[in-house]
C-alpha cells in the first residue's frame, strides 16, 4: 500500500467558513496589535495569536545559563460578537416588516414619492461613525489625515496634510537611461459598508434619481468623488468624477448627473477602454479621493450627500461612449 | 545541455534561411521580417521591462572572462578576487558616465547654434525650448537614418525635459517621436489584427508607452499630430496608438468639469495680479462682479513684502453682495476675517473676507406689547398685489414688477402618480445660514497687517456708503491652512485603539 500524504492537522475551526470563524475570537489583552492608522478592512479574519513563552534555564558545556523561552498555555477565552448579533436580528426585523408596511413606508419604493434623498449628512457627531480615513501611511507615506466636525458643528471636515515625500521603500534611480516613475501622495475618505446577518455586505441603491447632489467647501483642490458600483469578489469598477472644488467661504452646491461617470478599475488608476452604464442597484460606498500631486494641507468641509431627479440630464447610459472602440479593437 | 543550447540559438538566427518549414509561406521580401512559427523554436526570451547595456567597455569586460559551468568548483585566492575587483573599479570610474551623453549633445548644440536657427526656430522665444530642438536635430544629423541608440537617447529626455521648459509642450513629444527609426523594414509597425500579437521590438513600445504616460503627468495637451504620428510610426494595433488616443478622449472630458480651466502652459506665465485674480473668480463666482486693485499707503503700512508677492489689494464683490451689505444693521460691526488661503492650480492666494455675524433669531415683536400694526402701506401693496404709488401688478408674492431672470430658462416636467413629491434638501439646506453670517465683499492681499486693509474700505465706500458709518473690526482668524502641522498631532491616540472597535 502507498504511503499516505500526511497533510497539516485541520483544527475544527479552520473548517468552519470564515464568516462563521469570525464570530469566536482568540487572545488575551496583552496580545493586541499596535495600530498606526484608523482604518482596516473589515472583514480581515482574527488570526490565532502566538503564544508568549517565558524563561527556562538550560545548562551547557561551560556551566553557563542560558534562559531560553518558555510555551505558556492560555485558556482560550471565546467572546461572542453581541454587537454583530443584534445588527443580524435588527436586518431581520427590517426585512419581515417591509414584507407588511405599505408602499410609503417601504425604503425602495418610498423613493418614487420623493423629489430628492439625502443619503449622508452631518449634524450629529455620531454620524461621522459612517465613514473612515485611509492615507498612503500603510505603504509607506507620510500623509496624515483626520475626519472631524466642523466648526460650526454641523458638517464634517476631512483635513490633513499631503506628503509628496518618497517612502523609504521606493528609491528612485539615478540611471538617465532608466524611466523615473513619479510618487503621488493619496489621502482618502470612505463610507463604511453596510453589513446584515453574518457580515454580508449590503449594497444601496441609485434607482429613482438621475444625479448626485453635494454641497460642500474645498480648499481649491481637485479631488476625486468615486463610487464602487459593482457587484465582484476581486476586481470591481468604480465610477469616478473629478470635482474642482472653489474654495473660499462660499459653500458649493455640484450636481453630477449618472452619465457623467468616468468607469475605472477599484485598485488602479486607469479608465476602462470600454466604458459602460453603472449598475444602479449595486452601490457600495462613496469615497473622496486626494491625490493631486501637491504638496501642502487640504481641508474639505461636506454638508451633505443626496441625490436628485433633473428632468434636463439622461436617467441611463453613460457618456463616455468611444464610438470607435469596438473598431479599433477588432479591424482597426 | 550546453550542446542543445548552442544548437537552438543557431536555429534561431539562421530560422529565415530554413527552407523547408511549412509554415513558411510569404514572399522573400517579408521573408526576413516574420517570426518563425517553427517548432524547433525554442521560447523567446521577452524582457519584462528594457534593459539598456551600461557600457560597451563593461560587457566586453565580461565576455573576456572564460565562460564556466555550474558544476565547477571556484577556488580562487582572495589575491586574485582583489585584483578582479581593482579592475572593474579602474573601469567604473574611467568609463564615461551615462549622463555624458546628453551633456555631450547640449554642447554640441550650443556651439553650432547660428543665425540660421533664428529662421528655423522663429516661432519659440524661448532660448531653452530652441536648445532642445537643437539637440534633437543635431543627434539626427549625427546618427543617420538607421538611428542607433534612439531608445537611450529618447529616455535621457524624456528624464529631464523640466531642463528645457519644454514639459508642457506637445511639440516637443511630437519632436521626440522623430528620433525613432521609421521605415517599412524597422519591424516596429504593428498594422495587422493577427500578426502584431507576435511582433518584437516590444522595448521600443514601451518607451513610446512611457512617453504618452509623461505627456499626462505634465498636463500637456495633446493634438491630431501626436496620434498621427504615432499611427504612422507603431502602427493601428500597438499600445502607444491606444494611449494616444485615450489622451484625445479623455482630455476634454477631463477640463470639462472645471469651471475655468487653464492649462499649466498658461499658469506658469501669469503675474502676481493676475493670479490673484483668478483665485477670486474661483472664490466669489458670478458673472456680474466688481473687481478693484486698490493701492496700499506705504507711509501709514509699514509692512515689507516680496516683490513677487502682491503688494496691492484686489477686492471682488457681487451685486448681490452688495444689496446685503447696503442692509446691513449698523448697530453691528462688520468683521473683516482672515488671513486665509485657497489654491489655484499649483499655487496658493492669501484672502480677506468681510462679513457680518450670523443674525440670531429676529422675531419683529414692537419692544411695547400693546401696540401692533394693523396696516401698512406695504400690507396694503401684500394684499392688492399692486404697487401703492402706481398701481402696477406685482409679480406673485414678492414686492416686484418683473419676474427674476434666469441666463437660461428653468423647465419642470410634473411627473406622474399626482401626490405632491416630499422633499428633503430643502428641510436641511439652510441651516448653515443660522451659524455663518452673509459674505459682502472678498479681497486678496499679501499683506498680513490691518493697517493695509484700511485703503480696502477706503475703496468700497464709493459703491457702498455704508462703510462710512459701519464700524469695521479686524478678527485674526487661525487657519488651519497656514499653519498646519507637517506630522499627525493625533499620533499618540493610536495606540489605545482596539482592532475590534473598529
Amino acid at each position: 500500500m502507498a504511503t499516505t500524504a500526511v497533510g497539516p492537522c485541520h483544527s475544527r475551526l479552520t473548517v468552519m467558513t470564515p464568516v462563521i470563524r469570525r464570530w469566536l475570537a482568540y487572545g488575551g489583552k496583552d496580545s493586541r496589535p499596535l495600530l498606526k492608522a484608523v482604518a482596516t478592512p473589515i472583514n480581515c479574519p482574527r488570526r490565532c495569536l502566538p503564544k508568549v513563552g517565558g524563561t527556562r534555564h538550560q545548562e551547557t558545556e561551560n556551566q553557563m545559563v542560558v534562559q531560553q523561552e518558555e510555551v505558556i498555555y492560555r485558556p482560550r477565552q471565546v467572546r461572542m460578537d453581541w454587537l454583530g448579533m443584534k445588527r443580524s436580528w435588527k436586518y431581520v426585523l427590517k426585512t419581515v416588516r417591509s414584507m407588511f408596511s405599505s408602499v410609503k413606508e417601504n425604503e425602495s419604493t418610498a423613493r418614487l414619492f420623493k423629489k430628492d434623498h439625502v443619503m449622508y449628512y452631518f449634524r450629529n457627531p455620531d454620524d461621522l461613525s459612517y465613514w473612515y480615513v485611509m492615507t498612503d501611511e500603510d505603504y509607506g507615506g507620510h500623509s496624515w489625515a483626520e475626519l472631524r466636525q466642523g466648526l460650526n458643528e454641523m458638517t464634517a471636515m476631512f483635513r490633513g496634510y499631503l506628503s509628496e515625500k518618497r517612502p523609504q521603500d521606493l528609491l528612485p534611480t539615478t540611471d538617465p537611461l532608466q524611466p523615473h516613475p513619479p510618487y503621488h501622495g493619496m489621502v482618502y475618505l470612505e463610507t463604511r459598508p453596510f453589513l446584515t446577518i453574518l457580515d454580508k455586505r449590503e449594497y444601496m441603491s441609485l434607482t429613482g434619481f438621475n444625479a448626485v447632489k453635494l454641497r460642500l467647501r474645498g480648499d481649491g483642490r481637485k479631488y476625486d468623488f468615486e463610487m464602487v458600483c459593482d457587484c465582484g469578489f476581486e476586481k470591481r469598477i468604480a465610477y469616478v468624477v473629478p470635482i474642482y472644488t472653489r474654495g473660499g467661504p462660499l459653500w458649493q452646491e455640484i450636481e453630477i448627473p449618472y452619465v457623467k461617470f468616468m468607469a475605472k478599475m477599484e485598485d488602479g488608476g486607469y479608465l476602462l477602454v470600454r466604458q459602460r452604464g453603472m449598475g444602479y442597484a449595486m452601490l457600495e460606498n462613496f469615497r473622496f479621493k486626494l491625490q493631486d500631486g501637491i504638496e501642502g494641507p487640504f481641508q474639505l468641509e461636506i454638508d451633505y450627500i443626496a441625490l436628485i431627479q433633473n428632468s434636463t440630464f439622461p436617467d441611463e447610459g453613460t457618456d463616455n461612449k468611444d464610438p470607435w472602440e469596438p473598431i479599433n479593437a477588432t479591424i482597426g | 545541455m550546453a550542446e542543445f543550447r548552442r544548437l537552438s540559438y543557431s536555429l534561431i538566427k539562421y530560422r529565415c534561411l530554413i527552407g523547408s518549414c511549412p509554415l513558411f509561406s510569404k514572399t522573400a521580401q517579408t521573408q526576413n521580417l516574420t517570426p518563425c512559427l517553427c517548432r524547433y523554436k525554442l521560447q523567446r526570451r521577452i524582457p519584462s521591462r528594457y534593459v539598456h547595456t551600461r557600457s560597451l567597455v563593461l560587457s566586453q569586460y565580461m565576455k573576456s572572462q572564460p565562460s564556466r559551468d555550474d558544476t565547477e568548483i571556484d577556488i580562487v585566492s582572495e589575491e586574485e578576487k582583489e585584483s578582479r575587483l581593482e579592475t572593474v573599479q579602474e573601469l567604473v570610474d574611467n568609463e564615461e558616465d551615462d549622463s555624458a551623453l546628453l551633456e555631450f549633445y547640449v554642447n554640441k548644440a550650443q556651439n553650432e547654434m547660428d543665425y540660421m536657427d533664428d529662421v528655423d526656430y522663429h516661432d519659440i522665444e524661448n532660448v531653452n525650448k530652441r536648445l532642445f530642438f537643437k539637440i534633437v536635430d543635431v543627434w539626427l544629423k549625427d546618427v543617420g537614418s538607421a538611428k542607433r541608440g534612439h531608445r537611450d537617447f529618447v529616455q535621457t529626455l524624456l528624464n529631464s525635459l523640466s531642463r528645457f521648459d519644454v514639459e508642457c509642450d506637445i511639440s516637443a513629444y511630437v519632436k521626440l517621436l522623430d528620433c525613432f527609426p521609421d521605415g517599412k523594414h524597422t519591424g516596429l509597425k504593428r498594422d495587422h489584427w493577427y500578426w502584431s500579437g507576435f511582433a518584437d521590438k516590444i522595448s521600443d513600445h514601451l518607451l513610446g508607452q512611457q512617453l504618452m504616460f509623461v505627456i499626462n503627468e505634465h498636463g500637456a495637451i495633446p493634438n491630431d499630430q501626436l496620434f498621427n504620428k504615432t499611427t504612422d510610426l507603431f502602427g493601428r494595433f500597438s499600445p502607444v496608438t491606444l494611449k494616444a488616443r485615450s489622451l484625445l478622449f479623455w482630455y476634454p472630458r477631463m477640463v470639462a468639469h472645471s469651471p475655468h480651466p487653464i492649462s499649466i502652459a498658461d499658469f506658469k506665465k501669469l503675474t502676481p495680479t493676475e493670479l490673484a485674480f483668478n483665485g477670486l473668480r474661483q472664490i466669489n463666482p458670478g458673472v456680474d462682479c466688481h473687481y478693484h486693485n486698490f493701492a496700499v499707503d506705504k507711509s501709514r503700512c509699514k509692512e515689507v513684502i516680496d516683490s513677487d508677492k502682491i503688494d496691492s489689494i484686489i477686492s471682488c464683490q457681487s451685486e448681490k453682495q452688495k444689496e446685503q451689505l447696503a442692509q446691513h444693521d449698523l448697530s453691528i460691526p462688520v468683521y473683516i476675517e482672515g488671513p486665509f488661503v485657497v489654491y489655484y492650480r499649483l499655487k496658493k492666494v492669501q484672502y480677506y473676507v468681510m462679513r457680518a455675524n450670523p443674525s440670531q433669531a429676529k422675531v419683529e415683536e414692537p419692544q411695547n406689547q400693546r401696540t401692533t400694526i394693523v396696516s401698512d402701506k406695504e400690507w396694503w401693496s401684500q394684499f392688492y398685489g399692486v404697487d401703492y404709488q402706481t398701481s402696477k401688478p406685482y409679480c406673485g408674492k414678492t414686492l416686484q414688477f418683473y419676474p427674476e431672470e434666469d441666463f437660461f430658462p428653468t423647465v419642470d416636467i410634473v411627473d406622474g402618480y399626482g401626490d405632491k413629491k416630499s422633499e428633503e434638501i430643502s428641510l436641511i439646506d439652510s441651516d448653515t445660514q443660522s451659524a455663518e453670517g452673509p459674505v459682502y465683499a472678498i479681497a486678496c492681499t499679501d499683506y498680513s497687517s490691518p493697517v493695509a486693509l484700511q485703503s480696502w474700505v477706503r475703496g468700497l465706500i464709493l459703491d457702498n456708503p455704508v462703510l462710512r458709518e459701519a464700524s469695521v473690526v479686524f478678527r485674526e482668524e487661525q487657519s488651519f491652512m497656514l499653519n498646519a502641522p507637517k506630522d499627525d498631532p493625533n499620533e499618540s491616540d493610536y495606540e489605545n485603539i482596539d482592532i475590534r472597535d473598529i
